[in-house]
């Protein structure tokens, strides 16, 4: 299997314990009985953190689409390896790092972590289409 | 590689251009000091024009997961054909046309060409199912 199927599958674990852990903080706080039901009162998350938790969480929703296409693409072209690995190990480890850098604020050191991760998936469909 | 491969492929990179288009308005609007910080406040003072592009872009992420996984199964399965093919390519074009029509506010023909690409999305799940 290409390693890049394997990046792909773990980013996918780590985008869901993401979004686990940034939905945990509102049944502590508010009660399984809430997360249970029908939710009809939003209820924002209890705590700063929790709040930054849910943002960075969604932040990477935003653009895991984008990179499961781009990996998807690039093992049906029978064309791994090269700057598709390297961008598909930058996406990955920059979706890692850029979770605990946005609950624990550090500016633009999180930027430059989201920007990595960008720049991983465009190299993977630069691979695919001039490879 | 497939004519489909490459569409889906532009589409990822249009997907990327977007959010840079937007990231750089959105940073002078708002000033690198708070789009760097926690943003433990909601952001205030985007320009109309910038909401705009904004908006472009969350509505490609809407419809990209779903032209992905049109295209990418009917490789899987074989089935991609001259059809498909030109379903995808009238889906990116869509998408181009799209971003100028909601920045400089064109009603009605944003609407047909946003249907037009969504239509092309369901040519292409058609195609492969029957």
């Amino acid at each position: 299997m290409p390693i890049e199927l394997t990046l792909l599958g773990s980013a996918s674990l780590l985008i869901l314990i993401q979004i686990v852990v940034a939905a945990a903080p509102k049944t502590f706080s508010y009660g399984p009985s809430y997360s249970l039901g029908t939710q009809d009162e939003q209820k924002p998350p209890p705590t700063v953190f929790a709040n930054r938790a849910l943002r960075a969480s969604r932040n990477g929703l935003e653009t895991f689409p984008l990179f499961a296409a781009a990996v998807l693409g690039v093992v049906l072209a029978g064309k791994t390896g090269g700057i598709a690995e390297v961008g598909a190990w930058m996406y990955l480890i920059g979706r890692l790092i850029y979770w605990p850098a946005y609950v624990f604020a550090v500016p633009y050191l999180r930027s430059i972590i989201w920007t990595t991760a960008i720049v991983g998936i465009v190299m993977i469909v630069l691979r695919m289409l001039f490879g | 590689m497939t004519p489909d491969l490459v569409a889906l492929l532009c589409a990822v990179l249009l997907a990327a251009v977007q959010l840079a288009l937007y990231a750089v308005p959105g940073n002078l609007d708002l000033g690198v000091k708070y789009t760097a910080g926690p943003r433990d406040e909601p952001p205030d003072g985007l320009s109309v024009t910038t909401k705009r592009i904004k908006r472009a872009y969350e509505n490609h992420l809407e419809t990209l997961p779903w032209f992905a996984i049109a295209v990418l199964v009917a490789h899987m399965t074989g089935q991609a054909d001259g059809v498909t093919a030109a379903a995808s390519w009238t889906y990116l074009a869509g998408r181009v046309m799209y971003i100028p029509l909601y920045v400089f506010g064109v009603p009605f023909l944003r609407s047909a060409v946003w249907a037009v690409a969504t239509g092309a999305i369901l040519t292409i799940v058609l195609r492969t199912l029957l």
